[in-house]
């Protein structure tokens, strides 16, 4: 399974990825045609930085193997699709109770409040699964590769303690 | 090996699943009194709107028992256990031998004791059946009275007031939501509610519910209240909190107090007997103390947990949370934690970061033990996961006060 | 990128497959590793203007909504617009006041400057109101240059004078009302640099407005200013035949290619490259072939009929040949790459300009006093380093067409006298009023690698012509239309519609060409767009309506330097619908792009911009215009 993982002393910040992210899941899938056709499309990354601004890191679903909104979800929406190892939100049963944004510990379900959905990063796999902030990235921060269970965990580590507020 | 779950919700599903993810060749029973599929209990209250159909309110796939091979019971009450036989027995005269119980029960709304319970028009709302007799008098410029100011009944006025319906909230107390927020986060929801046209009544309670006979059947036509002042109602629903399902363990020699008691394993004091959900009283992360913190995510964890170990995959219970989220005409609230705490080892902070918005925070020592957040709610589970993982905070204590911890914002 | 999204020029297709087997970097290269292009940037919501920034505001409302200093979307947007508007005004008066130093040189004895055209001088003088009766052509061009010097330090608040001299009176109204008359050029440039800097202007309509008085200083102390004086110091263009595209280098010359924007050096270019062709056989060469790049190329081409090597995009690739052995350039539109491209082959870059230097190429200063010296000293180089050149590695495209250029508003008008001598521009209006002309686009500007090289000129021109619109162009957008072949009669016959057909092969046939005139005229260099000015204002006046109304529209298909911003501003506040082919970097404004592509800009100038990135769509949003601005003259 492709993770998607962050060399942070590439990321500068720029924010292309959550643009990118906002225009593939706009009604046009085109940037230009999206702002131009003022459409409000909710993005699925944040770029975040430390305490120091030293380190940045763009921030989307760990897609956690156990995740916390699936049980969390009270509508059965969300779920944890076995074949991908991604975790999915089914729309059309969503109601936007907004419990799986009460429980996400990195804070990246995000309540499109208009259309009363949680949105949240599928790793693009409607488009293809080839996630469009990692093509965004003009310094190649952003990688979708393999990654060993060591380096499963030290992410996870990693993002554990900066979400803490601790030293990234 | 042959698993018995008594319940077919939260708990018992998230049960089912994870039993069935370890033992591909285990016999998984599952036994409900109820008559559906498992399905989202907490929807029912958006089934009143009459705007969700019966398929929407499904919480897995048509195919789900099927396909992971878990056999439903469904329409079965269980009436009693011999924990030394291992058996569990049914209304409808079945019998079911188990190496392994769980009881996910959940819990079933407390009827006050007052004149005219009974008649025709009055509800509690559990069930989709209650929903759907509910939903079936709920037609538009009709009355509805909802007795309570917690999350369930502000849910039903909510949706009966998008069904059309005027609808009267009695809440005997001075406040809403008075175990999920403070007075100043109720003040901006419970404005927002009445803005939109609910009408609450604090401070009073119902003292009867008063009937007319149509055709041989008492039916609500009003509650009276104990300040001497009727209030018309065509539908009556009650709110006042529920109790744990735990008639059928009496005598079984498991342990009970206000639910079932759980050790970090969620077993029972029976062994091979374990309980789950709102039936279950299990620690509290906080408090440390055993409790119920009924809502859907604690269900769901614990069926989880209880399954490993019930397949013979060991797994302590982290703990339950207080937790809960509600969204009025688009307002988010959320709280988790103990949210209400006051006194000297508390620092409580009370931030209005906009219009519109509020938050509380709550810290022990070097800890944040409790929030609520009105509006803006999109990072609300960073807070929730400081709380659940005791995070010490040390200069993010600040930080968060200012909506941030380091540089990511918050709200 | 496959070659055919890179350019629709076959010549330039051939270099860019020959850079890339070379492994030669081109500017479709530097593209590809650009991308992806920042969001922000594009949208315009990027702000660097004080060292706080940069801030960024998202597009989508997710994000922050203010700058540090409290700047919003809107506000950002108009502010950086303003800036490069600014930037494109000063590129072009920078440029016309060397025009005036040049024509200061030639009235105090200058020996390689004089005044060439008498008529451009008392035309010139007439408008500006200066007597000439019994005074000497110097005088005449010392008063004019009085003139000129005074706008540049104009102290009060009265209007450039040159503006009042040459804009339509109803313009000129409608424009004090809005209070954009601009002053002094100078003043106003650097006022907009002042009101855009942090906590200054916070009004984008305010804004808007500042940057439609940019737009009049650049069309008339920039355009106007520069192609009125490069007339009277070089003559009014008159039509010539040459050739286009990278096909007109040859092995067997010396091959000199100028390139930028101003005809002072080149002009004494081409009198040294006859003055030593000489020398060029001498070196083994049968002589010295000149070829223009962008408007510098326009310039020489227009007045001596200098081939045209290509546009914008192909500066690169016209080094690619390996048969340049020396490339001129002064200023504007100088890919800082150049220098590296030649340092793959022998080919010098001489740089001229004392604010255009390039690490790798030799530094000629061109100054006015030793221009022929300068002059001279470059051709010699060039054919000294004609010896260097490997010609195995030479291949020059055999790609190149036939084109009819020199079409000034004089040419123009004497070509039409042939029908109407009395009356010249009868002709012209009868032939719209009767709707054999249904009307005429302006098509300028430069290519930008956002699209393939020439594509949107040339499908959207072809569109045009054949929906009977005639098409006047200058800039790049000529060399695009010259290099597909649209400038010649033949295109007449094979493109343009059947009435527009008829009339063009009348005027052709009194004009005594013996053949119809081409679709699309040719008339200039960027800063001549102020030719397409005067048509205008020629034609507005005859029919006593004004600019606004007339059935015509402007494009910049492939726009990509400020500058082109600055002369569609310009363009917007004549009262033209203007299109742009690409979308400009102020979308992220939504009040900003509302007033300027939609009815505030209309109501208040007459035009508006008008953003299509589609050419046949914009060829019909063009024709859509022209057909109700032809119904509301009830013609
Ligand atoms: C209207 C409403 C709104 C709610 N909103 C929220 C919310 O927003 N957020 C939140 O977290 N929680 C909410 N809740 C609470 C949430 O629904 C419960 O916490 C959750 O359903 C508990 O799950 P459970 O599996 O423990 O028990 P339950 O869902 O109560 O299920 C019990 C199961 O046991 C079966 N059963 C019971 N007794 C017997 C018996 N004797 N024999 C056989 N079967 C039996 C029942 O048929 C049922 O299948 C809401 C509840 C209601 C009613
Ligand atoms: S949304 Fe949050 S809880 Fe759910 S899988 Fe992703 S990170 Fe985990
Ligand atoms: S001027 Fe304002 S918006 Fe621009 S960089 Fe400075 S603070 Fe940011």
């Amino acid at each position: 399974m492709r993770q998607i993982l962050v060399k942070t002393e590439r990321c500068l910040g720029c924010k292309s990825c959550e643009l990118a992210c906002s225009a593939i899941h706009s009604g046009s899938k085109d940037f230009l045609a999206a702002v131009l056709g003022g459409e409000r499309s909710v993005r699925r990354v944040t770029v975040e930085t430390n305490r120091e601004n030293t380190v940045n890191i763009p921030v989307q679903c760990r897609q956690c193997r156990e995740p916390k909104c699936v049980s969390a979800c009270m509508t059965g929406a969300m779920y944890l699709d076995e074949a991908t190892g991604l975790v999915l939100n089914r729309e059309e049963k969503c109601v936007g109770c907004w419990m799986c944004v009460m429980v996400c510990p990195y804070g990246v379900i995000v309540p499109n409040e208009e259309e009363k959905k949680a949105v949240k990063c599928d790793q693009c796999l409607s488009g293809g699964h080839d996630p469009a902030c990692v093509k965004a990235c003009p310094t190649g921060a952003i990688e979708f590769i393999e990654i060993s269970q060591f380096d499963k965990k030290r992410k996870q580590e990693f993002l554990t303690k900066f979400i803490a507020g601790e030293e990234a | 090996m042959r698993y018995v779950i008594i319940g077919n919700s939260a708990a018992g599903v998230f049960a089912a699943e994870t039993i069935r993810g370890l033992d591909k060749s285990g016999q998984i029973e599952v036994v409900s009194n109820e008559r559906y599929p498992a399905y989202a209990r907490c929807l029912t209250s958006y089934y009143l709107t009459g705007q969700m159909s019966d398929e929407q309110m499904m919480i897995r796939d048509a195919d789900f028992y099927d396909r992971s091979n878990i056999i439903l019971n469904s329409g079965q009450k269980v009436t009693g256990l011999d924990t030394a036989a291992s058996k569990v027995f049914t209304d409808t005269g079945h019998v079911y031998h188990y190496n392994k119980l769980l009881i996910a029960s959940g819990a079933s709304p407390v009827m006050p004791d007052i004149p005219g319970v009974g008649m025709k028009g009055v509800f509690g709302l559990r069930t989709l059946d209650d929903a759907k007799e509910i939903a079936a008098s709920a037609r538009q410029g009709r009355h509805a009275v909802v007795m309570g100011g917690g999350l369930v009944s502000l849910k039903a006025a909510y949706a009966l007031m998008k069904a059309g319906l005027s609808v009267t909230c009695i809440v005997s107390s001075g406040q809403i939501l008075s175990q999920m927020l403070d007075r100043e986060a109720a003040r901006i929801l419970g404005d927002l509610l009445t803005g939109h046209g609910l009408d609450i009544r604090f401070y009073t309670d119902a003292a009867e519910i008063i009937g007319e006979e149509i055709a041989g059947e008492t039916v609500a036509r009003g509650v009276r209240l104990t300040s001497g002042e009727t209030v018309p109602a065509d539908i009556i629903i009650i709110g006042k909190g529920v109790t744990p399902n735990t008639g059928f363990v009496a005598g079984s020699g498991i342990e009970t107090d206000r639910g079932i008691l759980v050790n970090d394993y969620l077993e029972t004091t029976v062994p091979d007997i374990y309980a789950a959900g709102d039936v279950a009283q299990s620690v509290d992360i906080l408090t440390g103390q055993r409790t119920i913190n009924a809502i859907w995510p604690n269900a769901a964890e614990q069926g989880t947990v209880a399954g490993r170990n019930m397949a013979g995959s060991p797994a302590v219970y982290q703990g339950s949370m207080s937790m809960n989220s509600a969204d009025f005409f688009g307002l988010s609230t959320i709280a988790a934690g103990n949210p209400r705490a006051e006194g000297d080892e508390y620092e409580v902070v009370r931030l209005f970061p906009g219009p519109g918005l509020y938050r509380r925070l709550v810290f022990r020592g070097d800890r944040l033990v409790g929030y609520i957040m009105v509006g803006n709610t999109g990072r609300a589970g960073i807070l929730t996961s400081l709380i659940r993982e005791r995070v010490p905070l040390g200069t993010a204590r600040d930080e968060l006060k200012q909506g941030r911890i380091g540089q990511r914002i918050l709200w | 990128m496959e070659n055919l999204k890179k350019t629709i020029d076959t010549a330039a297709g051939k270099m860019i497959a020959k850079a890339a087997t070379e492994g030669i970097e081109t500017v479709w290269d530097r593209f590809e590793a650009q991308q992806p292009q920042c969001g922000f940037g594009l949208t315009g919501l990027c702000c660097r203007h004080c060292n706080q920034g940069p801030c960024r505001i998202d597009p989508f409302g997710d994000g922050p909504q203010y700058g540090v200093c409290g700047a919003d979307a809107d506000l950002i947007v108009a502010r950086n617009l303003l800036r490069q508007v600014a930037a494109g005004a000063a590129a072009h008066v920078d440029h016309a006041y060397e025009a005036v130093e040049t024509l200061a040189a030639a009235a105090g004895g200058s020996a390689a400057y004089s005044v060439r055209d008498r008529d451009k001088l008392l035309a010139v003088a007439g408008k500006l109101g200066i007597e000439t009766e019994n005074k000497s052509e110097t005088d005449i061009a010392k008063e004019i240059v009085g003139i000129a010097r005074s706008d540049f330090g104009n102290h009060s608040g009265s209007p450039i004078k040159w503006l009042v001299a040459t804009a339509p009176e109803e313009r000129v109204a409608t424009w004090s009302k809005l209070g954009v008359l601009p002053r002094n050029p100078d003043r106003e440039i650097r006022e907009a640099l002042h009101q855009t800097t942090m906590g200054m202007d916070a009004d984008p309509v305010n804004l808007i407005l500042a940057t439609v008085k940019q737009g009049l200083v650049d069309g008339y102390a920039g355009l106007q200013l520069g192609t009125d004086i490069q007339d009277i110091l070089f003559g009014i263009p008159s039509p010539v035949v040459a050739e286009a595209n990278l096909g007109v280098l040859r092995e067997d010359h010396v091959n000199i290619v100028v390139h930028g924007h101003e005809p002072m050096l080149s002009e004494k270019i081409v009198e040294w490259a006859h003055k030593l062709s000489g020398e060029a056989q001498a070196v083994g060469a049968q002589g010295i072939q000149l070829a223009g790049v962008c408007c510098t190329g326009n310039e020489i081409l227009m007045r001596q009929g200098v081939d045209m090597a290509s546009n914008f995009l192909a500066q690169e690739l016209a080094i690619i040949t390996g048969a340049v052995d020396a490339m001129v350039v002064d200023v504007q539109c100088i890919m800082p790459s150049l220098a590296r491209v030649a340092a793959c082959y022998h080919t010098k870059i001489f740089t001229t300009s004392p604010i255009v230097k390039m690490p790798g190429a030799e530094h000629i200063d061109f100054t006015l006093d030793e221009a022929d010296r300068k002059a001279e000293e470059i051709v010699r180089k060039a054919i000294e380093n004609y010896r260097r050149r490997d010609r195995s590695r030479v291949d020059i495209p055999d790609v190149k067409t036939k084109m009819m250029a020199g079409f000034s508003v004089e040419a123009i008008v004497a070509a039409l006298a042939k029908l109407d001598a009395g009356n010249p521009l009868k002709p012209l209006v009868d032939n719209i009023a009767n709707g054999s002309i249904l009307g005429a686009v302006g098509t300028v500007g430069c290519n930008n690698v956002k699209v393939a090289q020439d594509s949107f000129h040339v499908n959207m021109v072809k569109e045009l012509v054949k929906n009977n619109i005639l098409v006047v162009t200058t800039g790049c957008s000529a060399q695009a239309l010259a290099k597909a072949g649209l400038m010649t009669p033949e295109a007449t016959e094979k493109y343009a519609g059947d009435t527009l057909k008829a009339v063009l092969t009348a005027v052709g046939n009194a004009a005594g060409i013996g053949a119809p005139l081409p679709p699309v005229l040719h008339m200039g260099s960027c800063v001549d767009n102020s030719r397409i000015g005067d048509l205008l204002t020629a034609l507005a006046g005859y029919l006593k309506v004004s600019i606004k109304d007339l059935p015509v529209a402007a494009s910049a298909p492939e726009h990509q330097h400020e500058k082109a911003l600055s002369i569609g501003t310009w363009a917007v506040s004549l009262g033209l619908l203007t299109h742009l082919g690409i979308v400009p970097q102020l979308v992220g404004g939504k009040k900003v792009t509302e007033i300027l592509t939609g009815d505030t800009a209309e109501s208040l100038l007459g035009g508006r911009f008008y953003v299509e990135t589609d050419p046949i769509k914009a060829a019909h949003g063009l024709i859509e215009h022209i057909k109700s601005k032809r119904k509301a003259l009830g013609i």
